[in-house]
């Protein structure tokens, strides 16, 4: 409740950074001297009555109280029940019936969304499963006031940004994650009872008042749910000790691992409900639920009007998803999206279909993906010469990676270590160490209207012909746009063309660095339903600085021999040469 | 990534400057929390996106919207928070007479769990009533929601309003 942990001479520390969490000067060091303080403030008299804001101890940690209480059998007479004034009607207003953790899936546009994002939704007793718009939710979140991106960075990697937690309606955050970020939502009910309930809503309260020093990568919107539900539920420990890195995900595995979890309710977002209703559309209708949009609406209904009446709410729904989508959701909207919106609802409220939720193929649930970070252990040769590599992935996914979880078309890595042991020579180098590296390749999609890119930073390894691979280690940075498309000849192939920007800097290259641009190419295909290949082809030119080119040809294959254990076959031919290499892959 | 960080900066300065916003606001800067801007390109969050909060409204021992303490909406104002952030899906929802939206809607007039399918089938019959034209703001719908349901015989019994 305190959320002490061991320090690493033995001794304890709470998390919680705000001075206001504890009553003893000592607490934040201190259980026994907090625990003493605490009995101690609970005979305090009551506070003055002028100031609202006033809290008697007992009502600014009632899960303390509650909890002493109950094991020291406190005699009313001797220690008086104070009444809280602030505390009880907000508590009052949260008294949930059940408890669910909502898991968001990942946003790619946003750098703290990257691994996705979790809060709890309180459930109240009187909302039925249609009004769980109308639950509270109960986030975990930093306090930013820096606008300068490596500052934003930087203080977030250090843990400079304090966490505070915040309670808002639970369809504040649909509108946000659904609507507005087009992410998928996934309503994990945690099996808690009413006395454990109400135990981690008297915490919160408590957690409210002080704040948490936020680690993006380790003490997290994740990681801080966690003690929560261990407040609730003492008897499962859930948070891990020393935390290098946790993400939403496996925050959600975790829970699943311990039986914490009661159900699971899938979410889809807007965008994914859009394209599913036009899906269930045929040719003629689809263009017709773009030309409601796109083109005078008249003339749509018009054309519309010609359809039967089952038709036409379907045509009338995928329109207006995607005006929604194009025109946003904002109550002040431009007039023209407005005055579009009201002839298509005015239509669809002149016909009798009931409004039907889109057939929405359900994903594979986040915890069923493979693990978040990756090991390979893999031989091959360059030029006839052998070589031995280690890979080091700390998360999270790339585009031949088992796809279950985890969207198809996407690639997100960060912390990626190659070394490599070239026999005939002994020696040891690091091939590649990104920094982090996106690639969204999402088919072409004529409402949505993403381009593909791709951004990517790290060491690298130039393919400077007649100097060793040791020796020719350099920073890479680089960006692309692009486009692709996908096809299903055979299961499904996603063919994609980016142009990139590339820029280096190393003692390898002449000048010390190099700029330029170029392309690349691929076909991804789903040969099987465990088995991925890739051929691609990429060549960039530099213009500035060291200006050889380089260039590489090759075609990957992958096997899934389980959710978590791959092969996996490179087949490449660059300027040092043609290289093969085979691999195992674990992911933990 | 600059864009977002330009509309938090934007949207740090809409939150904190006084809640005048607009007549969907709630009267409480609920709307402005959520919409920089119209066009969904440049959608951006202001209020909370994810991992950030951009300002305190909705802290537990510190928030205050005007309209909320703690996070909790302040009951007068549950309606007017719920149209300003959902006007869209709501009016969508009422046009088709089902929907999410709609019944969340309904629960917030206080009626009755009987009562929502008629609820529901008056809102689809009285839609222009309702919302009488695209102009309409969500105040005046409210408005205009109480007119019909105390001219309602079933409705006017079933939700307290």
């Amino acid at each position: 409740m305190l959320h002490y942990r061991r320090t690493w001479l033995g001794g304890w520390r709470s998390e919680a950074a705000g001075p206001e969490f504890f009553l003893s000067p000592r607490g934040r060091n201190d259980p026994q001297a907090e625990l003493e303080a605490t009995l101690a403030a609970f005979f305090d008299p009551p506070p003055p009555e002028s100031d609202p804001k006033a809290q008697h101890p007992q009502c600014r940690f009632p899960a303390r109280y509650r909890w002493l209480k109950e094991e020291l059998a406190f005699d009313p007479d001797r220690l008086p029940e104070q009444p809280c004034r602030w505390f009880t009607p907000w508590r009052r207003s949260l008294d949930a019936a059940s408890v669910s953790l909502v898991f968001a899936a990942a946003y790619l546009y946003n750098p703290s969304s990257l691994y996705g994002h979790t809060f709890l939704r309180l459930e109240l007793p009187g909302h039925g499963e249609s009004e769980r718009l109308l639950d509270y939710t109960l986030n975990y979140a930093a306090v930013v006031s820096d606008t300068n991106g490596i500052l934003f960075a930087l203080k977030g990697l250090i843990g400079a940004y304090p966490g505070r937690y915040s309670v808002m309606p639970y369809y504040v955050k649909v509108q946000e994650y659904s609507h507005l970020e087009s992410r998928d939502l996934w309503e994990y009910r945690l099996a808690l009872d009413p006395k454990q309930i109400g135990r981690l809503v008297d915490h919160a309260w408590e957690l409210g008042s002080t704040y948490f020093p936020y680690y993006f990568f380790s003490k997290n919107c994740s990681y801080q749910l966690l003690p929560l539900i261990e407040v609730a539920d003492p008897e499962r420990a859930l948070t891990p000790a020393h935390p290098v890195w946790v993400i939403p995900a496996d925050t959600v595995r975790r829970l699943v691992r311990a039986g914490r979890i009661a159900g699971v309710r899938y979410r889809p977002s807007h965008l994914t409900r859009m394209r599913a209703r036009r899906r269930a559309l045929n040719r003629e209708e689809s263009v017709l639920a773009a030309a409601l949009v796109e083109r005078p609406v008249q003339d749509g209904l018009r054309a519309a009007a010609a359809l039967p009446p089952r038709r036409r709410a379907l045509v009338l729904d995928a329109a207006e998803d995607y005006l929604l989508w194009k025109g946003g959701f904002s109550p002040d909207a431009a007039p023209e999206v407005r005055g579009r919106e009201r002839a298509l609802l005015l239509a669809r409220g002149a016909l009798d279909v009931p409004a039907a939720e889109p057939a929405v193929p359900e994903p594979a649930p986040p915890e069923r993906g493979h693990q978040t970070g990756r090991l390979a252990l893999g031989a091959g040769s360059v030029r006839g010469r052998r070589f031995e590599e280690l890979s080091l992935r700390a998360a999270l996914h790339d585009l031949l990676d088992p796809p279950a979880a985890y969207d198809p078309d996407q690639e997100m890595e960060m912390g990626h270590l190659r070394l490599r042991y070239d026999e005939r020579a002994r020696k040891l180098w690091a091939q590649e160490a990104t920094l982090v590296r996106i690639v969204s390749v999402a088919p072409w999609d004529p409402w949505v209207r993403k381009p593909s890119w791709e951004v990517a930073t790290g060491v690298a390894t130039a393919q400077a012909p007649g100097r060793e691979p040791w020796r020719s280690q350099y920073w890479d940075l680089r960006a692309g746009s692009g486009l692709a498309a996908e096809t299903g000849l055979g299961r499904r192939e996603l063919w994609y063309v980016l142009a990139e920007a590339a820029a280096g800097a190393g003692g390898v290259l002449r000048d010390g660095w190099r700029a330029g641009g170029g392309a690349r190419a691929g076909l991804t295909v789903d040969l099987a339903p465990a088995w991925r290949a890739r051929l691609e082809g990429r060549h960039l030119g530099y213009f500035l600085g060291d200006d050889r080119p380089e260039w590489v040809v090759g075609l990957t294959q992958h096997a899934a021999l389980g959710k978590d254990l791959g092969l996996r076959l490179t087949l490449e031919r660059h300027r040092r040469g043609a290289e093969a290499a085979l691999a195992m892959l674990v992911y933990l | 990534m600059r864009r977002t960080l330009f509309a938090v900066a934007a949207a740090m300065a809409v939150a904190t400057v006084a809640y005048a916003g607009n007549q969907n606001d709630a009267g409480c800067g609920a709307g402005s929390l959520l919409f920089k801007d119209d066009s969904a390109p440049t959608q951006i969050l202001a209020a909370t996106t994810n991992g950030i909060l951009l300002n305190q409204s909705f802290g537990i021992t510190s928030g205050t919207l005007g309209c909320s303490s703690g996070g909790i909406l302040k009951a007068e104002k549950e309606r007017d928070v719920f149209i300003a952030v959902n006007y869209r899906n709501l009016s969508r929802d009422l046009a088709a007479g089902s929907g999410e939206y709609a019944t969340s809607f309904a629960k917030l007039l206080g009626c009755d769990r009987e009562a929502v399918p008629s609820f529901l089938s008056f809102a689809k019959e009285k839609y222009t009533a309702l919302i009488p034209s695209e102009q309409t703001t969500g105040a005046e719908f409210l408005r205009n929601v109480a007119g019909q349901i105390a001219q309602d015989p079933v409705l006017s019994k079933a939700c307290t309003l």
